[in-house]
């Protein structure tokens, strides 16, 4: 194997948590970009570099090692046997293309949504509903928050105006009444 | 030639001969794409066809400031991808294996010895790779995008992408490795640890 190292604790220190072989292990997982390792790796793999000498050229060679091993496989993957797409493009092509619209008004973006188009035809029942139920919710809570308060504010203000046109009548009842007693005498 | 930019402000327009030369330009890359993320699942067509179809629907929302036309087209076709492996029913077939994939599974314990067998071997190693490093793979090796390109064609950073091939190095190299033992190649690996046990 090319890659293997025979002496895992070659030129370790003995101060680092992981070997020369979990960090050779750790670049070709997370690549040579340290700073971009996971959190909890990214400490130990400092600390193996403060401490070891070999860390640096570690480094550089499995950078050397991944760029031969890209282009490797860049030359492999394009030499792959090409696929003949021809039939999948006169499929493409054969299909009909919906009708471009040029610039929509307010109300044909509104309609178009309400109804819907032929590529989604539940549309043209669940969007009505949708509509229909929201401008019935709104309808209701604009009723219930402004119609009702109106009608006390009405009908508290009358219910003043009322009492005080009673009390009005009733003291003319009574001076009325005085002036009908005293007009009717005694019998 | 004509560009990319001007057939794209042709179809905005409505120009259906602009969306054929656009469709006859980009069919190769998209097919091939959408194929290597289904692995060869016949679903790849429907795919392939909703990403022109959109091309021909959402042609004004493509900026050709922010990225190249087959960079857009790539990342319809990305999301369409992975919108189907969201289904259900994908997720249960996922691993299913085809007859071919069997003979590709047989070959890899066999030697590399023609070139036929050595990219059906390549072929099953990145059919077995998880979608999110096959699409990476692809996208870098096979279509030859730059990783910052394949990286905002998966919506996610440079280094992540940079990430996800390294894993699929990992698995691919078996492959690899396999031809340079053939050559009886040392890795430059091996040099330095020679070259540090002579040092000490």
């Amino acid at each position: 194997m090319p890659n293997k190292i025979d002496d895992p604790q070659q030129g370790s220190n003995m101060q680092t948590t992981i070997s020369d072989e979990q960090f050779i292990s750790i670049l070709r997982e997370h690549g040579t970009d340290i700073e971009a390792w996971p959190a909890a790796l990214l400490v130990e793999g400092k600390t193996y570099l403060q401490n070891n000498e070999r860390g640096e050229n570690l480094i550089k060679t499995i950078q050397s090692e991944e760029n031969e091993l890209d282009m490797r496989l860049r030359n492999l993957v394009q030499q792959l046997p090409p696929h003949n797409f021809s039939s999948l493009e006169r499929k493409i092509l054969s299909q009909s293309l919906p009708e471009k619209r040029g610039n929509l008004t307010w109300v044909d973006t509104m309609n178009d949504w309400l109804f819907g188009n032929e590529k989604m035809p539940h549309a043209q029942f669940l969007r009505p509903s949708i509509a229909a139920f929201f401008s019935m919710t709104l309808g209701i809570v604009s009723g219930s928050l402004y119609s009702l308060n109106n009608l006390e504010q009405e009908l508290s203000s009358q219910n003043i105006e009322d009492e005080l046109y009673l009390m009005a009548l009733t003291s003319e009842i009574k001076l009325d009444n005085l002036n009908i007693t005293e007009l009717e005498g005694p019998e | 030639m004509i560009t990319d930019e001007k057939l794209m402000r042709r179809v905005c327009d409505g120009d259906e001969s602009a969306y054929r030369l656009l469709v006859s330009r980009h069919i190769t890359s998209i097919g091939r794409y959408t194929m290597r993320l289904l692995n060869g699942r016949q679903d790849y067509e429907d795919i392939s066809q909703e990403v022109f179809l959109r091309l021909w629907l959402k042609a004004k929302t493509w900026d050709p400031k922010s990225a190249k036309l087959s960079t857009w087209l790539h990342r319809i076709a990305f999301n369409l991808c992975m919108d189907y492996f969201r289904r259900p029913s994908q997720r249960e077939s996922h691993s299913d294996l085809k007859e071919s994939d069997i003979d590709a599974v047989q070959a890899l314990d066999e030697p590399v010895n023609d070139v036929a067998q050595r990219f059906r071997q390549l072929e099953k190693l990145i059919s077995e790779l998880p979608e999110s490093q096959r699409s990476a793979t692809t996208l870098v090796y096979q279509q030859g995008f730059a990783n910052k390109e394949a990286s905002e064609i998966m919506g996610i950073s440079v280094k992540a992408l940079e990430s996800l091939l390294s894993r699929s190095r990992k698995t691919l190299r078996v492959l690899v490795s396999s031809e340079s033992s053939k050559a009886e190649k040392s890795s430059p690996l091996e040099k330095e640890e020679k070259l540090y046990a002579k040092q000490n």
